[in-house]
């Protein structure tokens, strides 16, 4: 069934590969120009328009439900608003949280890191086995997030020759596991980035005597520092509602906010996940505003995040 | 002056993708001066920027050697080679103000803040940027940037400077006034430089001497005039051409007369009269061929009208005598 599902995934990252990625496109040149915004007719505007309407209001259909749900007494039966199911969420959920959180802060900024640097030797260097390992980061988010699970127990569940240490029910596997299962978007997003900038800005860096640490470090990270705290941002809201793949490794010690909305819903307690939820959103939410604000301090000044951002 | 300051010794770059092998520069050995400019003129493709690019070190040349002041750098880093470049698109820092951009190389190079202030300061009064120096490269003209790019270059006072086709990127008539500028700060410093272009013209009026290159050969060495006057010329250099063997008689615009109708020449039929102000130019139909003519002072000439037959007379010392397959290959 998995090797199944890997095929058509594989075949559409071939095609992405060979097809699409021959071109090149480089539009941070290092001699910017300004760009235009084209003014629209109104037979394209219209349709458009409602359109995007129509799908905000969906959405906006969604959460008014869960915040409305959150403070129902008994979901569908009694619609007497009340705060008591945040208290009752809270006094069971509390470990949750801070699990989620816990984890999601280690994930996340090691997510970021190692995605940007891979981005930069698929793109930047040349050395042998460089397709093969542009292929294999890809692996995780081409396969089904529950066949990563069951692939993370199989593979951390017994000492091996190969891993002498058993991660199932440690903190490590469920960390291990948000790292490899985001990262490709966060390479995506580098390897995006690094594209549109012209080789010739850190030659440029080179040739005034910086070495290539120095030019990574002071040239290449600044420019593409929007793209990586976006990666931040994906990596962050993924861990932290990650279910499908995490739903494995979970245990007694470790568990996560997800897992705990989809108790309470086996639970027939609908108030009380949707209270919970309500929590997560409003974690996301404000991590997302923090990462903004960062992209803006550092995006001060420059237009690459006009571009990218 | 040194005689020998930056040597090219039978450069070869060889670009292998997959099975097939291209063979960039071909065996091109260059000696500059001290305090020179040379440019290196030809179509794109023919081996020119790979030549540059291997005297900054961006390529490591397949064989062959590049001596600077007679010290052998051709493996040597680009970041450690006494060279700069300024690049074709500039290539500023987009996240850095000009000042930032300009002090960069000497900040790598840990210089004293005081330091660092001073010499920036004084490039950018070089260069003509005062009051620029706190804007970011989004907010400066393509001439701005352009000189920033120089700057950055200059401030680090290379050895060899490198020049990447650095006008390409401008208008024409900045292009014109730009060169010049370039041409009287290279001469002011006294700065050894290799310039990279496919623009004749540009070449002609900022070079010292001109390497004419194409598919990764050089074709032909020697200063503007020579170039110009004797392109490669064969009957100059007392080759002999085989019987049989095609040749191309090469009459320049400006070495032709123009007559009222004389038995015995070229004559022609005047097609279409270009006014240039200081010259008038005549294109004239010879047979099946178009030849252009150019007058100069046309105001002290006599002026004949389309469709007018006139006589082709050519001045002293003005034909050139090449094989046919040279050209064919040129083109």
């Amino acid at each position: 069934m998995a090797i199944l599902l890997l095929v058509p995934t594989l075949i559409a990252f071939f095609v992405q590969k060979y097809w699409v990625s021959r071109k090149s496109y480089v539009t941070v040149t290092g001699k910017p120009t300004g760009a235009s915004i084209k003014k629209l007719e109104w037979y394209i505007k219209v349709p458009v328009y409602s359109f995007c309407v129509f799908f905000t209001a969906v959405v906006f259909l969604f959460y008014g439900m869960i915040v409305y749900g959150s403070f129902q007494t008994l979901w569908g039966v009694d619609a007497t608003l009340t705060l008591h199911n945040y208290i009752e969420t809270f006094q069971v959920g509390k470990d949750y949280l801070i699990d989620s959180l816990t984890l999601a802060t280690i994930a996340t900024p090691i997510t970021g890191i190692l995605g940007m640097f891979l981005a930069f030797l698929v793109i930047r260097k040349k050395f042998i086995g460089k397709g093969l390992m542009e292929f294999v980061s890809m692996l995780t988010f081409a396969v089904p997030g529950t066949v990563v699970g069951i692939g993370y127990i199989l593979a951390f569940n017994v000492k091996s020759n190969l891993f002498p240490i058993v991660l199932t029910g440690t903190a490590w596997i469920i960390i291990t596991l948000l790292v490899f299962r985001n990262m490709p978007v966060g390479i995506r997003s580098g390897i995006a980035a690094l594209q549109q900038i012209d080789p010739s800005i850190e030659e440029a860096s080179t040739d005034l005597g910086a070495d290539s640490n120095t030019t990574f470090r002071r040239i290449t990270l600044p420019m593409i520092a929007p793209a990586f705290f976006s990666g931040l941002a994906y990596s962050f809201v993924k861990a932290m509602t990650a279910i499908s793949a995490v739903i494995f490794v979970v245990s007694g010690k470790w568990n996560l906010i997800t897992i705990a909305v989809l108790g309470f819903v086996d639970n027939a307690q609908y108030a009380q996940a949707a209270a919970m939820s309500l929590i997560l959103i409003s974690i996301v939410l404000v991590a997302l505003g923090i990462i903004q604000l960062i992209v803006n301090r550092i995006g001060k000044g420059t237009r690459l995040i006009n571009v990218i951002g | 002056m040194k005689q020998d300051y930056l040597v090219l010794e039978n450069l070869v770059k060889v670009f292998q993708s997959g099975k097939s092998a291209l063979r960039a520069v071909d065996n091109v050995s260059v000696k500059v001066k001290e305090g020179e400019l040379v440019t290196l003129l030809g179509p794109s493709g023919c081996g020119k920027t790979t030549t540059l690019r291997m005297i900054a070190g961006f390529e490591i040349p397949t064989s062959g050697k590049i001596f600077i002041e007679g010290k052998e750098v051709s493996m040597i880093p680009p970041n450690q080679r006494p060279t700069t470049m300024v690049f074709q698109n500039y290539a500023l820092f987009p996240h850095m103000t000009v000042f930032e951009n300009i002090s960069y190389g000497l900040r790598i190079r840990k210089e004293s803040a005081q330091n660092v202030k001073e010499k920036t300061e004084k490039i950018i009064n070089l260069v003509g940027l005062e009051g620029l120096s706190k804007r970011s490269p989004a907010h400066l003209s393509g001439g701005q940037q352009q000189r920033v790019s120089l700057a950055r270059s200059l401030i680090m006072e290379p050895k060899v400077l490198l020049l990447d086709e650095p006008l390409s990127n401008l208008d024409a008539k900045l292009r014109v006034s730009t060169r010049l500028e370039i041409r009287k700060l290279q001469q002011r410093i006294g700065i050894t430089s290799v310039y990279v272009t496919h623009d004749q013209e540009e070449a002609m009026t900022l070079s010292d001497r001109v390497v004419i290159m194409n598919a990764g050969k050089i074709q032909q060495v020697g200063t503007p005039q020579e170039i110009y006057a004797y392109p490669n010329n064969y009957a100059l250099h007392n080759i002999t051409f085989k019987e049989g063997e095609k040749i191309l008689l090469l009459v320049r615009p400006e070495a032709v007369d123009l007559k009222a109708k004389i038995p015995n020449s070229i004559i022609g039929i005047i097609q279409q009269i270009i006014y240039l102000g200081s010259h008038l130019v005549y294109e004239i139909k010879v047979d099946d061929n178009i030849f252009t003519v150019e007058i100069s002072n046309p105001l002290a000439q006599k002026s004949f009208t389309i469709g007018e037959e006139v006589s082709l007379c050519l001045k002293e010392n003005c034909l050139h005598v090449l094989p046919y397959e040279d050209i064919k290959k040129q083109e």
